[in-house]
Formats: C-alpha cells, structure tokens, sequence
C-alpha cells in the first residue's frame, strides 16, 4: 500500500513539475491503458491459477455474488442519493 | 463505454480461462507482476494528475465531497449487503461484516475467518473479489448513467488502487482524486468495521 501511494505521489511530481517532455505528452494515456489491460489479465490469470478461489466459487459463487451486488448496488445508491440531497453535483453528475 | 466495459470483462475471462488451462505453480510471480503493473499503472494516474493545472486550483472546492462520498459508500455497502443476506437468510452480523470489508478480500477474509468462524471468512473473500470484479466492469456504465462521484461507489476501499485507473479513466481528475480519498479512508475503516459488525452476533 505504501509502494502504490510512492509512486502515486512521484507521478504526481512529475506531473506538477512538468519534467515530462512536451514531445512524451502521451506516455500517461499510454501507461494508464497499457497498465490496466495488463492488470486485468494478469488479475484473470491469478483467479484462474487459484485452485481456491476456483473450489470456492462452486461452493459460496450464489451466495458470495448476491452479497457483492447487495453492496455494489447499495453503495451506488447511497452515493447517488446523498450527493443530491447534499447539493454535491458538479461535472459528469447529471442525470444521463 | 460499453465497450470498455466489454474489453475489461473480456481480458479477465480471458486471463481466467488461460490460469485455469495453465495454472501457475508459483502464484507469487503472478503477485509480483500484479503489483508491478499497479505501481506503473498509479504513476500514470498521478502523472495525469500532476498535469492538470485546473485540479490543483479546484481542490478547495472539494469539500464536504471527500466525506460524503466515503460515508455514502460505506453505509451503502453494509446496508446493501445486509438486505442480500437477508434475502439468503444468513445472520445480519455476518452479511453486514462482509459488506464492510468494501472490496479488500484478503483482510476482511483473514479478520472475520480469525474471529468468527472460516467459513463465513471465505465467503467474505469471494464476495469482496467478485465486489471487486463486478466494479471493474460497470464502473464505466455507472459513471454515465448515474455520474463521475457514484462511480467511486463500487470500488469501495479499492477505489485508492485497483480500480482507481478505471475510475480515471471514466471520470475526471477531481473525481479521480476524491475516489483515491476515498479508498484510502475506507482501507482504514476496515480493520475497524469489520470485528465491530460480525462481533454484532456473539460468535
């Protein structure tokens, strides 16, 4: 966790500082989808390597997933719901 | 955006189908790979960021935003993962613990397995990776239809790293640096929420 908010915060510095040349203005479109499709599949990679996560979506997959969606479903609400009530809209908080 | 949506469900059935065609003996390579692309990934973020003259200049702006949306998220998820349980008919405390492990499997897993009981402990490991899979994929769609501060919802605490890159990505930089508050203050919620909920029922 601190390895991730080090290199957050150097990214940021970088930025500020604008030490980035103007000619490598793409690199952090670049990294940030070039990194994230290879996390996607290497996070896949680690659930399908994982003989327990395997064996426990057969036992706990109907359960785990009502639960996880109960939550994302609740949390997405309460959002939605208190950023309104509390007058916090603001760019891209439209109703689409 | 639904495209997106389909091209980050594709890649991890992807990876998943090919883990499972050719498991790794090793999976802390795996780990090591994960965490490598993680850290790139948050300097690109954070370069972003850092270029973004405008976000450093509405930062004051931010406000009650960096409490409401935390506080919104974790009551959401408790509250909504509690009605789930209910409709499966496990105990409250159990279904209210494993809503406020907010997407870190492995802790909230290895609190409630030590203090309660394992089984209910690896329910709330698969629940939190499904959670955190589930916010992969419709982040992009729920900035959209429900807007950029309901998109840092379903991430929950993991909204300060694994899924802030989508969150970045779907939304703007204050969004992205309101969803990085967020994770961070819902990480520390865990170790907290978690013994005090399932605690609830007496073990």
């Amino acid at each position: 966790m601190t390895l991730l908010v080090v290199f957050l915060l150097a990214g940021l510095i970088v930025g500020y500082q604008q030490w980035l040349p103007d000619r490598w203005a793409k690199l952090p479109g670049i990294i940030t989808t070039g990194g994230l499709f290879a996390l996607l599949f290497l996070m896949g990679m680690q659930i399908g390597s994982s003989s327990v996560v395997i064996q426990e979506i057969f036992v706990y997959g109907g359960q785990a997933f009502v639960l996880a969606a109960g939550a994302v479903v609740g949390s997405t609400a309460a959002v939605w719901a208190a950023v309104r009530l509390a007058g916090l809209g603001g760019s891209g908080d439209d109703d689409a | 955006m639904v495209t997106m949506t389909l091209k980050i469900i594709l890649l991890v059935v992807l990876g998943a189908v090919i883990g499972l065609a050719l498991p790794m003996q090793d999976l802390t390579v795996l780990d090591g790979l994960i965490s490598t692309a993680l850290c790139l990934l948050l300097f690109g973020v954070g370069l972003s960021l850092g270029r973004d003259r405008h976000l450093f200049s509405s930062m004051r702006s931010l406000g009650r935003v960096v409490l409401v949306v935390p506080v919104g998220v974790a009551a959401g998820s408790i509250i909504g993962a509690s009605l789930a349980g209910f409709v499966l008919g496990l105990p409250l405390n159990e279904s209210a613990a494993i809503g406020a492990g907010f997407g870190w499997y492995s802790l909230s897993a290895v609190l409630i397995s030590r203090v309660y009981a394992v089984e209910v402990g690896a329910l709330a490991f698969l629940s939190n990776v499904l959670r955190e899979l589930v916010a992969l994929a419709i982040i992009p769609w729920i900035a959209i239809r429900f807007g950029y501060l309901a998109a840092v919802a379903p991430g929950g605490a993991t909204a300060m790293d694994v899924t802030l890159p989508i969150i970045a990505k779907s939304t703007d930089s204050k969004t992205t640096l309101v969803a990085f508050v967020t994770g961070v203050l819902l990480s520390l919620a865990v170790p907290v929420l978690v013994p005090l909920l399932i605690g609830l029922g007496g073990g």
